[in-house]
This record gives C-alpha cells, structure tokens and sequence, in this order.
C-alpha cells in the first residue's frame, strides 16, 4: 500500500447514529489540521478513487444538517468516537 | 463459570534460555532455535531424549506481504521437535488469541493431563528484511476494503485510534507516555541479551522521535528483531528433583468473546470491557487478586498497552493510568513503584512478543535474576491488548 504521498490525513472512529455500536473508519475530509472531538457530528460522505471505486469518507456536520436525500428526518449521520 | 484452576499450582517452570537480540541474525531462526532449546534442556538439567512435548505460538506477527518459512521466519513446533533428538508424543501449537499465554497453556493442560512429562516452550520471532508491514496490496476486498483504501493500515492505526480515545476522554497528555518508554529501556538497558543493553532512553529523545501515527510516536513502538527463547515445563513434583528452584503456574486467562469488529478495529471501550472479563477469570482461575501481586509484567508491544493494562488490572482506578504513570508508579527503583516493566518489556528488549513479561516472572520468582533480583512471590504476564490477549500468573510456592 502506498499512502506516503498522501500524508498526513485524519482518519475518524464514526458511530452510526442508525445503529449504536456499529463503528466506520474513515476519512476526514476537512484536511489532517482539523481538531476532532469525541461526539463531533459527522455527515458521510464518498471519497471518488481512481478505477470508479467510491469508498465512504466523512465531513463535520455544520448547520444545515447533513445533504442526504435518502434520509427522512434532518440528523447527523453519527458521531465522532 | 470455571472457577479456580483444578491443576493450579500443579506445572511449574524448570528452566529456560534465551538468544541475544539482534536486528537481524548472522544465521537462520531455526538454527538458533535449536541451540536455544538444546540450552533450555541443559539448564533444566534434563537432555534433549527426556522431551516428550513441544508447544509454541508460531505466528510472524507482521501485517505486510512477507512470506511465512518454516525454519527461517518463524518455526513450529513440528519444525522444532524433529530438530533437537527428542521423542515428542505431543506437539501443539496455540493460534487463538494471546499468542504466548495461550501457548503457555498448552504446556500447562498438557503435564496437568498427564499427556506430556517435559514440555519445550519456545517463542522464535524474525525481523525480515525490508518494512515490517510493507505490503503490496494493490487491490482491497473482504474485510480489507474498510480498511486499506482510506489508510487505516496495520497495527499502528490499530492503536493510534483507542490511544487518542484515551488521551481525550482522561485529559491525558501525550507527553506523559515518555515515562513508559523510559522505564522499559532504563531496565532493558540492564539485560545483557536486551537490543536495547546499555542503550537508556532520556525524555527528551522520546519526544523528538518522529510521530509515526498521532499520537504514537516511533518510540511507543517496540523494534523488530531476531531473538528465541525457550523455556521447560513439567510437573511440580519433578521440578522439585531437578536443579533450579520451580516456577510455578497458578493459572490462566485468555481473552473471551469481543463485539464484532473487523480485525485491527479496537475501540477503547472494547478493550476496557474484553480486558475487564480476561482479568476477572485470571482472579477467578487463580484465586489471587491485584493486590497480592507483587511483579505484574505488562505488555508493552505498543506502550498505550500499560496504560491499558494496569486499568483491567485494577492496579489503578480506571481513567488514572496516566497520573499513576506521571507521579512515578511505574518506577521500578522506587519501593512504593510497581515493577511493571522491571524485565524490559518489549520496548525495551526488542519485538519478543510477550517473552519479556514471562522471562522476568521466572527469573525474579526463580531468584535468577542476577543483579537484578528484587523480592517477589506472586508475578504475571501480560501478552497483547487486555481484550486480544492473555494473562498467566506465576508464584514461587504453589498457592
């Protein structure tokens, strides 16, 4: 695996608000000198890779909440762990 | 459940033997591995004919793409028992979880059964050339596609991640762990076989070593090595007949069931809780509690380890491993200290996987421990993470 072009990056420990319990590693897309803290709101995201591959990656939540059109009510999709 | 062990107290340690060690060895792991063991045998006052048990835990504990060669980057326990002109009846190797406890109790259930006499442990570990955990993946499926495409690679994400869930949720400063890493090479630097012999490390060296994945820094991170050690166990009543004072087994526990999760994924709350019900079975087994321990060896592969340690096992309050460490607890030369990493530890004699924590339990409990020897009557071992690993109580007398 190759990353050493890509450092420094911020990887996140994000809770499903959906299902408790269940934890996603992932990107944080707001750049590497973020300061991240335990139960930050994060809205998930896709981070477009090279060969049509999409992997899950995450954003902090800000006002409105997250964009996300296959949600019914306006939540954060987890929390930072 | 089980209770205290039926057969405690019952197995002991005869002796033992341990190779120098190095980055890299001049000659194969399997060749040293033999003369270790043929050394072991020796110092137990036993000949190789005598062994009739053979157990290890073989892994090659890297998460890069190098091959596994039996003999040459690791060796098992069948490479081994063909190898030192024994008659070996039982030959098992331990693969679950808390590789060395696990392979010590194998040794243990097989003298307590009777299905053995002498039993060789040994621990063969390999530093091989190129990255530890380079890897040539180009392309992730399986469980990996959570994990490889976003960089969470290997065991030092494994723990940077529970590590800064401690930093945050105690107010822990990072700069605190200098004083674990400074504890294992203050004592490894004493131990002639030690990489680190004669090496201490000063604070100031910890916290200008780079950050390899925030928080751990290089120096959190035991080094790779070549090294083998061996030890002999057999029943308590023939320990006795033979010529180093026994070393005796009260007992074990290796880690139980933890939430599902992908492999490398440790949250802090899992390790806290899988650690909790480890430690709880170890009292359980043995009968004896954190108080009565007078040498808890902890493992230190990646130094947030001891932090965690020494919370499941209740030698600190949870959330205090980090005062306890700053104001000196750990301090070995101090008599109010707890001898936490008198042996070294893994950072500081090198990646031995679990065999710094052991050696020490023996060599104090034996009265072996040279220059070195401090007054202890009940020891444990620790290998791996609370939830992902195993603890073994050794003592002097059989409780």
């Amino acid at each position: 695996m190759g990353f050493a072009d890509q450092v420094p990056y911020l990887l996140v420990d994000v809770e499903l608000a959906e299902q408790p319990g269940l934890r996603l590693i992932g990107r944080l897309l707001d750049g590497p000198e973020t300061v991240v803290h335990i139960d930050d709101p994060v809205c998930i995201g896709f981070e477009d890779l090279a060969g049509g591959v999409a992997i899950p990656a995450f954003t902090l939540a800000t006002e409105p909440p997250c964009d996300d059109h296959e949600r019914m009510s306006p939540a954060t999709d987890g929390p930072v762990r | 459940m089980t209770g205290r062990l039926a057969a405690g107290g019952q197995v002991a340690i005869a002796g033992f033997a341990h190779s120098d060690v190095r980055r890299h060895f001049d000659r194969s792991l399997g060749a040293t591995t033999v003369d270790v063991t043929r050394a072991a045998i020796a110092d137990a006052g036993l000949t190789p004919a005598a062994i009739d048990g053979f157990v290890t835990s073989a892994l090659f504990p890297t998460a890069g793409t190098h091959a596994v060669r039996d003999g040459i980057s690791t060796v098992t326990a069948n490479w081994l028992a063909e190898r030192v002109g024994a008659a070996p009846g039982y030959v098992a190797s331990f693969q679950g979880i808390g590789q060395l406890t696990g392979a010590v109790a194998l040794a243990f259930n097989a003298i307590a059964a009777g299905a053995a006499k002498y039993v060789v442990l040994h621990r063969a570990l390999h530093n091989p050339v190129g990255g530890y955990h380079d890897n040539s993946l180009a392309a992730a499926a399986g469980p990996q596609q959570w994990t490889a495409p976003q960089g969470y690679g290997g065991p030092l994400s494994m723990i940077a991640l529970p590590y800064n869930e401690y930093l945050q949720r105690y107010g822990a400063e990072p700069e605190t762990m200098a004083a674990v890493a400074v504890e294992a090479r203050k004592n490894g630097a004493k131990i002639p076989w030690s990489y680190w012999f004669d090496r201490p490390l000063r604070t100031e060296d910890y916290l200008a070593a780079p950050m390899v994945s925030d928080p751990v820094r290089r120096l959190d991170c035991d080094i790779p090595v070549d090294g083998v050690a061996a030890f002999v166990f057999t029943s308590a009543e023939r320990a006795r007949d033979l010529p180093n004072r026994p070393v005796y087994v009260a007992g074990y526990a290796g880690s139980g069931a933890n939430p599902p999760r992908l492999q490398t994924h440790w949250p802090l709350d899992d390790i806290m809780a899988g650690g909790a019900d480890t430690v709880r079975r170890l009292w359980e087994a043995t009968g004896v509690g954190p108080e009565d321990v007078d040498l808890p060896q902890l493992y230190d592969g990646f130094s947030p380890f001891v932090y965690f340690w020494l919370e499941a096992l209740g030698l600190c309050p949870v959330g205090e491993a980090h005062r306890f460490v700053r104001d000196g607890g750990i301090d070995s030369d101090d008599p109010a200290g707890l001898p936490v990493l008198s042996g070294g530890g893994a950072l500081g004699n090198g990646r031995m996987h679990g065999i710094p924590q052991m050696l020490e339990c023996y060599l104090q409990l034996a009265g072996r421990a040279g220059v070195r020897q401090r007054a202890a009557g009940i020891a444990v071992a620790c290998h791996s993470s609370p939830h992902y690993g195993g603890a073994v109580a050794y003592t002097s007398e059989p409780l």
